[in-house]
């Protein structure tokens, strides 16, 4: 676990006290339906805070776990056990305690954040064995205390580990997961969408229905309360599942508690939880694992922007630097001429500056990338972006005699994007557009930037006036370092296209008798951008 | 050298203003005659067979390629010579131009002094490749006046057979065979059976 709590570490004893404070609270709340001699109830999340705080903390605060528990015994408990045995039972849950703590950092060591199935799967399995060895020595240590008879050794068993698994199940992961920033802060987000609340009210309303069943009934609708488990797994991941749980957990024991249940249906219903939780639990990281990989997808996208941005830029640095040497060769050559080559010389000195000036721009965009290399999502007005771009495009057009136009089907809703790098794959598209209408008919000298957006996506279409892309060309253009243009390839297709993926967009040419490249972006917020 | 540099010349082609202009530029201040075309497509649309020189060609260009222009020459003027070159070279097109007989495939930017190098390399392999072709010329015109009855023998003796075989074979005397054999010699300018053999070996 990494965080171990020193006894010289300032605020340790204030720690420490909210830890028995909040373990006092936990076990007054679910003392309920206790069973006769053994005090075993049908739901006990505060070992779940016991284990936690030695995972956390370090097992040199054992002693306090025996503490804390005696005292629960005593003042909460309405028919505490003799001391001995009290003694006896605390030494033997706080040890056991200790050892599945010992067992979830160590030996099975399962990461805080619970980032995958692999942590859920060594959670839930220690968890339950080792609630199973516990319940068997304190059942095994009442009995031994005088406490209850051997007779009822396996029935108190069993409610020992439902209740006992119910309760970590259910507030372990939270617990764990809440210990961890990134996690807390994904809690926040989650907290925050509409969507969360529909979810309570839906969990809310199936315990309602259930609830407001006879008491034979309740059992048989429990089943309905998979459906928002799932429904929140899904959509939130793990974190989401986890307090899900807690939510249809304390529904379960609030309901219970005003509709008067016998104690057996309660352990029934908590028997239904734990699967409920499992299920949910693997659900949950089944979800994050695969939002994992999604990033890990994305990261690798914008790094394959960034080296075909690498690819293409030393491809256009070549292209000068070879010239630049060509001239400066040229011109050692003319010099040693003397007089009679002054005006050759001359030129020559011009076009070198001119190559220079040409490597310093690829240079500076170079430094423009780099410098905005790692992307900067920002909610961005495609109407407002566009209609700048096109305004600063209107001069190279009229030099050409081209009619250039923006057609906005609809207003855009904003989009989550690196602006510059967006602006970089539309003035590509355009002065693309541009070239390739250069030759066209009288009538046909037009280019047009329409921006249509549809229900999940928005489309940006570039239309030319041009002879348009063979249909056996329409992949074959986004190759890196292919271009159609006899002067200065611009960025390139294949870094637009490498940008635009990167947006989780999509940029591909359409074949016909007029070039058409569209662009699309997903719309929305963009909440995993 | 310079003496096949200003008898030949450098066909440049490249899609790129810059590189075409410069590299004209420093070649002719070295004494090289020189061409430029911004696609491959030009440059086959006006190729003469009487054309002789060296072809220097981009790799990536809009339509035909590099190596594409490599492909097309390779029917049309066998002899022409071609030097790649790229702003991005990789190892398959490197050797597939190399399969196809490119003199080098030089990546940008090179000196002034590898392109010349390279270029003198492809004049020499021109130049023998024209001198090896007026040989062929000579011999087959020769070959052309010499009558039937003289090719007959030429090609016997060319087989490695004696005159006494070949008069046998031909059914004439040794001695006409002796007569023919002193006349082909003649006909040909060359002085004995050993180069007669080498010259009936010859792909024609």
């Amino acid at each position: 676990m990494g965080l171990r709590l020193s006894p010289a570490a300032p605020g340790t004893y204030w720690r420490l006290a909210g830890f028995v404070a909040a373990y006092l609270l936990l076990d007054w709340v679910s003392y309920i339906y206790p069973m006769a001699h053994f005090n075993i109830t049908p739901w006990n999340p505060q070992p779940a805070l016991a284990i936690a705080m030695l995972m956390f903390y370090g097992q040199r605060w054992l002693p306090v776990v025996v503490g804390t528990i005696l005292a629960a015994e005593y003042l909460i408990r309405d028919t505490p056990a003799p001391w001995l045995v009290g003694i006896l039972a605390a030494a033997v849950l706080s040890l056991c305690y200790g050892a599945i703590a010992h067992l979830l950092s160590r030996r099975y060591a399962v990461s805080p954040q619970l980032d995958s199935r692999a942590d859920v799967l060594r959670l839930v399995g220690v968890s339950a064995l080792g609630i199973l060895v516990t319940g068997m020595l304190y059942v095994a240590a009442l009995v031994a205390g005088g406490s209850g008879s051997l007779a009822l050794f396996p029935k108190a068993l069993l409610r020992f580990w439902i209740g006992d698994s119910v309760g970590i199940l259910v507030f372990l992961p939270l617990i764990l997961m809440l210990s961890h920033p990134g996690r807390r802060a994904r809690l926040a987000t989650l907290l925050a969408r509409p969507e969360a609340l529909a979810q309570g009210i839906s969990i809310v309303a199936i315990l309602l229905f259930v609830f407001g069943q006879t008491l034979a009934e309740q059992v048989k609708f429990f089943y309905l309360l998979f459906l928002p488990l799932v429904w929140i797994s899904a959509r939130a991941g793990l974190m989401g599942s986890a307090v899900a749980a807690l939510l249809i957990q304390t529904g379960v024991i609030v309901a219970v508690h005003f509709t008067g249940q016998p104690p057996l249906t309660v352990f029934e219903f908590q028997t239904f939880l734990i699967a409920l939780t499992i299920m949910g639990l693997f659900l949950g990281a089944t979800v994050d694992e695969r939002e994992q990989a999604e990033r890990a997808l994305r990261k690798s996208q914008k790094l394959a922007a960034a080296g075909q941005m690498a690819a293409a830029l030393t491809h256009e640095l070549s292209q000068p630097l070879t010239a630049l040497a060509n001239y400066a060769r040229a011109g050692q050559l003319l010099v040693t001429a003397g007089e009679r080559e002054q005006a050759r010389l001359e030129e020559t000195m011009q076009k070198l500056v001119a190559e220079s000036r040409r490597t310093a721009d690829v240079v500076r965009r170079l430094r423009d990338f780099l410098q905005h290399g790692a992307m900067r999502m920002e909610a961005a007005d495609l109407a407002a972006l566009t209609e700048r771009i096109v305004a600063d495009m209107q001069a190279p057009a009229a030099a050409a005699g081209i009619e250039l136009r923006r057609r906005v089907v609809a207003a855009p809703p904003p989009v989550l994007a690196d602006t510059l790098q967006l602006e970089i794959v539309l003035r590509n598209l355009l002065r693309n557009a541009i070239e390739a209408t250069r030759d066209a008919a009288p009538g046909q000298r037009t280019v047009t930037l329409e921006i249509a957006p549809a229900a999940d996506t928005i489309r940006l279409s570039c239309i030319d006036g041009g002879s348009g892309v063979r249909s056996d060309q329409l992949e074959q253009i986004f190759e890196p370092f292919e271009t159609s243009k006899a002067s200065g390839m611009g960025m390139g297709l294949a870094v637009s296209r490498a940008i635009v993926e990167a947006h989780q967009g999509r940029l591909w040419a359409e074949s016909g008798p007029h070039g058409v490249f569209h662009l699309t972006l997903p719309a929305g917020e963009g909440e995993h951008a | 050298m310079h003496e096949l540099r200003s008898r030949y010349t450098v066909f440049i082609v490249d899609d790129d203003l810059s590189i075409r202009d410069s590299l004209s530029l420093i070649l002719s201040l070295k004494g090289f005659r020189t061409a430029c075309f911004a696609r491959a497509e030009d440059f086959l649309a006006v190729l003469q067979p009487d054309w002789m020189g060296c072809v220097v060609a981009d790799l990536k260009m809009p339509g035909l390629s590099g190596l594409e222009l490599q492909q097309a020459l390779a029917q049309r003027q066998p002899l022409l010579p071609v030097v790649v070159i790229t702003a991005h070279g990789d190892v398959a097109s490197s050797r597939q131009a190399f399969k196809a007989n490119a003199v080098d495939f030089l990546e940008k930017p090179f000196d002034d002094e590898q392109i010349v190098a390279a270029i003198d390399i492809a004049f020499r392999r021109l130049h023998d490749g024209e001198a090896a072709q007026a040989e062929q010329q000579r011999r087959a015109e020769a070959v052309a006046v010499l009558t039937a009855r003289e090719r007959e023998v030429m090609q016997l003796l060319g087989a490695g057979l004696q005159n006494r075989e070949v008069a046998a074979q031909l059914g004439l005397s040794p001695r006409t065979v002796e007569v023919h054999k002193a006349r082909i010699l003649a006909k040909l300018g060359i002085r004995n059976v050993a180069e007669l053999v080498r010259l009936v070996d010859m792909p024609a």
